[in-house]
C-alpha cells in the first residue's frame, strides 16, 4: 500500500526565478525504508520540508502530495500532519524545553491528551528509547547523540506513520550515529514506521533501504532499489556517496551482482582475487623537517575538581604536515586545539610553536601570521553582514597598506573560488560554502599553522573532496595543518599522519597506511573489506589499484 | 532520596512563605534565634553543610555590621556604654542591632534552603495548571540561558584567535566585547527561528494544550498544608495581639512572660522545626530499615 504519493511536484522559492524542484514524481509504500541522496544544494531539504507542511518554505508550489488519500498541499489539518514526523540535522536546534521529560511529552501536550495518558506514553517511550536513565536531567547536560535520540523519541511519541529525517547523523560522531541508526532500524522493524531519510553516510543505509531516491539540481533522476542504482548510475558524480564496496566494484569490470555492504565486499574480493600480501616499497623520504608544534607532557583539566582531560600528552607536528587527531567524544581533541592556539593553558607541560614557548608570544603576535583556528561552527568567525565586510575588517587590522589589502583579498577570493559568495550574509550560506569562506578569512593573516576543529562535520562527499584540495594547497605553500576529526575516511585520504587520542594521551601515532591497517574497528571501510586479501589498502583507490595488479580467479 | 522531594512544590512554597513572614514580623530575640536555628539545622539536614560553611563568614559579617551600625542611628536606651560628644552608644541599641542581624541571617538561611529544595522544574510546575503558556515560556527561557552562556564563550575564543583586537587597550576591549555581543544576538535570533520551527512541527492548531506535570497533591501534602496554615494563623493572631512583644527600649525586658507568650514560642518553634523534623524522620527511618536488612 502506498502511504505517500508525490505527483508532478514543483517548487520555486519566493524571489527566485529558477525552480528549486521540478517535476518530482515518486511514491513510498508503507513500512519501507527510503534513502534520499544528492549533492548539497540539490533540493533534498526543500523536498523533505515540503512534505512536512508546517516546515514548508515560502514559495510557489505546483503538483500534488497525497498522504493517506488526502492531498496535503491543499487540505491539511494539523492532526493529520502529526502523522508525519520530522527530525532535522542539528540536534541542538530542535530541543525546545529545559528538561528531558518535558521535551518528550511536548507533542502529547499539544495534542491535548489527558495527564494519565501522557504519563503512560512517556513511560513507554522513555523505556523503549533507553531514555529512563536521563529522564530527569536537563536537556543541556546531554551529549549530541543523546540529544538526537531525544529528538527522535519526542517525534515518535505522537505516533507518526511516516518519519522524515534530514541528515540526522551528520553532526554526530561515528559511535552515536550508529546507535541512532540502529534505533531507527528497530523502529521500522518493530513498529512498521515508514522512513524517508536523507543522508551523506550511506555505508549502513544502502543494504537495508528498499528504495533509493537521487535528486540532482532539483530533479529526481533515480528512484529504484539501491542495488539497481549501482549499475545504472555508473560514472555519475553521485557515485562518490555510494558505499565503498560498490565503488570498488564499479571500477573493476567483473560480471556479478554489485556488493553494497562491507560483508558483501569481503565475499566479492575473496571470490574473485588471490591474496596478495606483498610489501609495498617504502617511498617515504627520510628528511626530517623542523617541528612547528611541539607539546610535551601536557596536563589539563577545566576546573579544580574536574577529572584530568590530558594526562601528560606529547605531540610533535612537523612543517608541511597534515596531521589528524582522531578519538571519541570527550577524549580532549578540541582541548588540544584550544591549548595549541593559546586560548587555554595547561597546568603542567610546555607548548612550543616554531621553537618558541607559546607564553612568549605577546600582544596577539601568536594570531598574526603564526596560528589560526577554525572552530567547529564556522559561524563563530563571522560578525558582519556580508562575507566581504568580514574579510575587509580582518585585512584592515593587518599592518599593511590599503592597496595591498585589496590585492590580498582579491587573491584570496580567487584562490578559494568564493567570488559568488562574498556579497551574501554568512548565515545564509550552506555549511560547505560557509566553511570555505571561513578558511579564506583565516588565510588572510597568512598563518604558518592552521588548526581545524571537525572541518568535515555535516559535509557531503563532494565538499570533502574540495576541502582535501584546499588542504593540499596549504601543504604546498608550506603550511602546517592540525585537524581533529571523527571522519576516518577523510583522515585516511588526506593526512600525512594520524594520532589516536585516548585516556588523556596519544595512544598511537603513525602514517595513515600503518595507522589504519593495524586497527580492526577504527579503520576505513576499504581496509575492512580488503584486509584479508591485501595489506595496507586503506582507500578504495588503493584496493582498486591492487585488484588490477592482482591475479584474477 | 530526601523527604522534601516527595512534598508538592506548592506546599513547600506555602511552608517557606509562612516561616519567612513570621520571622519578618517579629522583634522577639528568642523567636529570631529559634528561626535562625531552625533554618540552619534544616540546611544541614538537606546536606548543604558546604553551602553553610561558605555562608558562615557572611553571617558573621552581617551580624557585626548590624550590631555596630544600629547605635549610630538609634540613641535610645538607658545603659550607656560609651559617650562621645552628643553620641552615646547604648547596650540596648547594640542588642537591637544584634537581633536584627540574627533575623536577617534567619531569612538568608531559609532562602538558601528554599532555593535548594525548589528546583526550576518545581517553580514551573506551580504555573503549569493555571498558566500553561507562561510555564512553556519559562521552560524555553531556561533552556536558552545555558546555551547563550556557552555560545558567548565560543564567540569570545573564536574572535580572540583572529587577533583583531588587543586585550591590553581598554577602548579596544570594550569594542571587542560589543562586537561579540552583537554576534551573540544575531545568533540567538537565528536560533529562535529554529526553535519556532521545532514547536510548529509538533503542535496542532485549534487544540487546547494540556500541561503535564509529575507533581500531584497527596494526602500527606494536604495534612502538611493544613498544619502549616493552622500554625501560621494561630501564631499571627498571637503576634498581633502582642503575646510575643519584646521591649528593647528604654530597658530590655520581656513583657508579661506568661502562659500565653510561652504558647506562642512553642507554636513558632514547631513551625520553624517542622522541615527539619521531616528530614530527620526520613533519615532515622532509613537507618532503621537498613538495620533490618
Amino acid at each position: 500500500m502506498e502511504i505517500l504519493q508525490v505527483k508532478n511536484l514543483g517548487f520555486t522559492y519566493t524571489g527566485n526565478r529558477t525552480k528549486a524542484l521540478d517535476d518530482i514524481n515518486f511514491s513510498i509504500s508503507a513500512g519501507s525504508i527510503n534513502l534520499l541522496i544528492g549533492a548539497t544544494g540539490s533540493g533534498k531539504s526543500t523536498l523533505l520540508r515540503l512534505l512536512k507542511r508546517q516546515l514548508s518554505p515560502a514559495g510557489q508550489t505546483q503538483g500534488e502530495i497525497i498522504f493517506d488519500t488526502v492531498d496535503i498541499l491543499n487540505k491539511s489539518s494539523d492532526l493529520l500532519s502529526l502523522k508525519i514526523g520530522y527530525v532535522g540535522q542539528d540536534p541542538e536546534l530542535q530541543i525546545v524545553t529545559d528538561k528531558v521529560w518535558s521535551e518528550l511529552v511536548f507533542g502529547l501536550e499539544s495534542m491535548g491528551l489527558s495527564r494519565d495518558e501522557i504519563h503512560r506514553r512517556a513511560a513507554e517511550f522513555a523505556s523503549y528509547f533507553g531514555i529512563q536513565e536521563w529522564f530527569d536531567k536537563s536537556t543541556d547536560e546531554l551529549s549530541g547523540g543523546q540529544k538526537q535520540i531525544l529528538n527522535l523519541a519526542s517525534v515518535m511519541i505522537t505516533e507518526p506513520e511516516l518519519l522524515i529525517l534530514d541528515e540526522p547523523t551528520s553532526q554526530l560522531d561515528p559511535i552515536s550515529s550508529s546507535d541512532f541508526m540502529s534505533t531507527l532500524i528497530k523502529l521500522n522493524m518493530e513498529l512498521g514506521t515508514t522512513i524517508l531519510i536523507a543522508e551523506h553516510r550511506t555505508e549502513d543505509l544502502f543494504p537495508i533501504s528498499d528504495k533509493l531516491l537521487i535528486v540532482d539540481r532539483g530533479k529526481l533522476i533515480f528512484c529504484d532499489t539501491p542495488r539497481c542504482a549501482c549499475t545504472m548510475m555508473k560514472g555519475h558524480d553521485i557515485y562518490d556517496n555510494f558505499p565503498t564496496a560498490a565503488k570498488i566494484w564499479s571500477m573493476l569490470d567483473i560480471e556479478c551482482e554489485c556488493p553494497i555492504s562491507v560483508k558483501d565486499g569481503i565475499t566479492f574480493l575473496e571470490k574473485h582475487y588471490y591474496p596478495d600480501q606483498s610489501e609495498e616499497e617504502n617511498t617515504a623520504d627520510k628528511s626530517i623537517l623542523p617541528a612547528v608544534i611541539q607539546a610535551s607532557n601536557i596536563w589539563f583539566r577545566y576546573s579544580k575538581n574536574d577529572k584530568d582531560i590530558l594526562k601528560g600528552a606529547n605531540l610533535t607536528v612537523r612543517q608541511g604536515e597534515i596531521f589528524s587527531i582522531l578519538g571519541g567524544n570527550g577524549s580532549g581533541k578540541t582541548t588540544i586545539l584550544n591549548l595549541v592556539s593559546g586560548l587555554k593553558r595547561p597546568y603542567k607541560g610546555k607548548i612550543k610553536i616554531n621553537g618558541k614557548n607559546i607564553l612568549e608570544y605577546k600582544n596577539n603576535s601568536l594570531y598574526k601570521g603564526v596560528i589560526s583556528y577554525l572552530p567547529q561552527d564556522p559561524k563563530l568567525l563571522f560578525i558582519k553582514d556580508t562575507v566581504a565586510d568580514d574579510l575587509y575588517e580582518l585585512a584592515g587590522s593587518l599592518d599593511i597598506e590599503r592597496q595591498q589589502q585589496d590585492k590580498l583579498i582579491d587573491e584570496t577570493i580567487q584562490l578559494f573560488e568564493i567570488k559568488d559568495l562574498i556579497n551574501i550574509h554568512p548565515y545564509d550560506l550552506s555549511g560547505g560554502e560557509r566553511q570555505k569562506c571561513a578558511l579564506a578569512k583565516l588565510m588572510l593573516t597568512d598563518p604558518a599553522v592552521f588548526l581545524l576543529d571537525e572541518p568535515t562535520k555535516g559535509m557531503d562527499a563532494a565538499y570533502k573532496k574540495k576541502l582535501g584540495i584546499i588542504l593540499k594547497l596549504f601543504k604546498e605553500k608550506g603550511k602546517t595543518v592540525l585537524i581533529t576529526t571523527h571522519d576516518i575516511e577523510f583522515a585516511a585520504a588526506y593526512s600525512d599522519k594520524c594520532a589516536l587520542l585516548f585516556n588523556g594521551i596519544f595512544a598511537c601515532v603513525g602514517k595513515p597506511s600503518q595507522f589504519f591497517s593495524g586497527n580492526h574497528f577504527y579503520t576505513t571501510a576499504s581496509a575492512r573489506i580488503s584486509r584479508r586479501i591485501f595489506n595496507n589498502t586503506i582507500l578504495f583507490e588503493d584496493v582498486v589499484k591492487r585488484c588490477k595488479k592482482a591475479k584474477c580467479k | 532520596m530526601q523527604a522534601y522531594t516527595r512534598i508538592h512544590p506548592a506546599v513547600l512554597t506555602a511552608q517557606f512563605t509562612f516561616i519567612l513572614l513570621s520571622v519578618m514580623f517579629t522583634f522577639n530575640p528568642i523567636l529570631q534565634m529559634i528561626s535562625m536555628l531552625g533554618g540552619i539545622l534544616y540546611l544541614i539536614a538537606l546536606g548543604k553543610s558546604d553551602t553553610l560553611k561558605e555562608s558562615i563568614k557572611y553571617y558573621i559579617i552581617i551580624l557585626v555590621i548590624t550590631t555596630l551600625t544600629n547605635p549610630l542611628f538609634s540613641h535610645y536606651g538607658q545603659t550607656v556604654l560609651i559617650k562621645i560628644g552628643i553620641f552615646k552608644i547604648t547596650f540596648e541599641s547594640l542588642m537591637f542591632g544584634a537581633g536584627l542581624g540574627i533575623s536577617i541571617i534567619a531569612v538568608m538561611a531559609w532562602c538558601q534552603a528554599y532555593s535548594s529544595v525548589m528546583t526550576t522544574e518545581k517553580y514551573v510546575s506551580l504555573f503549569k495548571g493555571k498558566l500553561p503558556k507562561t510555564a512553556l515560556t519559562i521552560t524555553i527561557t531556561l533552556r536558552y540561558i545555558p546555551m547563550l552562556k556557552r555560545r558567548w564563550q565560543e564567540i569570545l575564543s573564536a574572535q580572540r584567535a583572529l587577533g583583531m583586537y588587543s586585550y591590553k587597550n581598554g577602548h579596544e576591549k570594550i569594542k571587542f566585547f560589543l562586537i561579540c555581543f552583537l554576534a551573540l544576538i544575531e545568533w540567538s535570533f537565528e536560533n529562535a527561528a529554529n526553535t519556532v520551527n521545532s514547536i510548529l512541527a509538533r503542535s496542532c492548531k485549534g487544540i487546547k494544550r494540556t500541561s503535564c506535570s509529575y507533581y500531584k497533591i497527596q494526602k500527606y501534602d494536604l495534612i502538611l498544608l493544613i498544619l502549616s496554615v493552622v500554625l501560621f494563623l494561630t501564631f499571627s493572631f498571637m503576634n498581633i495581639e502582642g503575646y510575643t512583644d519584646f521591649e528593647y527600649y528604654p530597658k530590655i525586658k520581656l513583657q508579661n512572660f506568661n502562659l500565653k507568650s510561652l504558647t506562642s514560642v512553642i507554636i513558632f518553634t514547631v513551625m520553624a522545626f517542622i522541615p527539619f523534623f521531616i528530614e530527620l524522620k526520613e533519615y532515622l527511618l532509613w537507618k532503621y530499615y537498613r538495620s533490618k536488612i
